[in-house]
């Protein structure tokens, strides 16, 4: 089994914008589990240029696993925070079509590396959801999630600063 | 602490993906047991998220469950199972078999 940090985490993480376009809140998605916050509390971007599919790291770490359907993938934060990294929504009854992944178990990555490619033309066609969605879902407790800027914002792929996660020490 | 084992059978046409897994991890966490799932040579720490869907279990596929913990998590576990149309459960029945009066 892997061995991962299981520790409450200290170091703060930044998250930065998973894609370009505009930055939503997870309350707004027509996912029940991302709306309800069921998988974990994070943010989604919704891409804004629908020939722009590059979905990239929003924080430096290693890639844990990818889903064989290509549409989403887990990573693991150098602060030992374990992230999803979802792309889109509904996606997975595409069964793959459409995504082209970059990333591979074990990979290093740095915030803005390029992780997987969506056809956001052929999700839509299909009649799925194109926001992607970054969830903290390790399940520790004493987290606090504090967005830096308003649901809204344009926001760029591995450019912007999204979200802040702190973690409160274990006493 | 009893073990208890069982077969949780995945029933959602897509597989263990993000949504189901989801689901099973957040209630196995809440049932403050040790549980591995073991899918082929594959074997998962139930209350990890990113571990349950590298089984890579999918439509049909039967998944070994292994509870360590009270028999209230195996019972929350059928309860689940019942409820959640994503997933089966058949639990093993040796001695003490994991229901109990239910809610």
């Amino acid at each position: 089994m892997e061995s991962l940090k299981t520790d409450y985490k200290t170091e703060t993480l930044t998250l930065c914008a998973p894609c370009s376009g505009r930055l939503c809140g997870l309350e707004t998605l027509s996912d029940p589990v991302f709306r309800e916050k069921l998988l974990g509390d994070g943010l989604a971007v919704e891409p804004d240029d629908p020939e722009d599919g590059d979905i990239v790291a929003p924080a430096d770490g290693t890639i844990l696993h990818v889903q064989n359907t290509a549409h989403a993938l887990s990573m693991q934060t150098d602060g030992g925070y374990e992230l999803l990294i979802h792309m889109g929504i509904d996606t997975v009854s595409m069964n793959g079509d459409g995504f082209h992944v970059y990333a591979k178990p074990g990979m290093r990555v740095h915030t803005g590396e390029r992780l997987l490619h969506a056809d956001l033309n052929r999700i839509r066609r299909r009649g799925c959801g194109t926001a992607c969605i970054v969830l903290v879902t390790d399940g520790a407790e004493g987290r606090v999630f504090t967005p830096r800027i308003p649901d809204g914002t344009p926001v760029r792929a591995g450019k912007t600063p999204v979200m802040t996660v702190t973690a409160v020490k274990k006493p | 602490m009893p073990i208890i084992k069982g077969t949780i059978t995945v029933c959602d046409k897509n597989g263990l993906h993000a949504r189901p897994a989801g689901q099973l991890v957040n209630m196995l966490r809440s049932c403050g047991a040790a549980v591995t799932l073991t899918f082929g040579d594959k074997t998962a720490d139930g209350t990890k998220l990113f571990s349950v869907m590298a089984l890579g279990a999918g439509y049909g596929d039967a998944v070994a469950v292994t509870l360590e913990g009270e028999l209230t998590a195996a019972e929350k576990l059928s309860a689940f199972c019942r409820e959640n149309p994503a997933f089966s459960l058949r639990l093993e029945q040796n001695g003490d078999e994991g229901r109990g009066s239910g809610t």
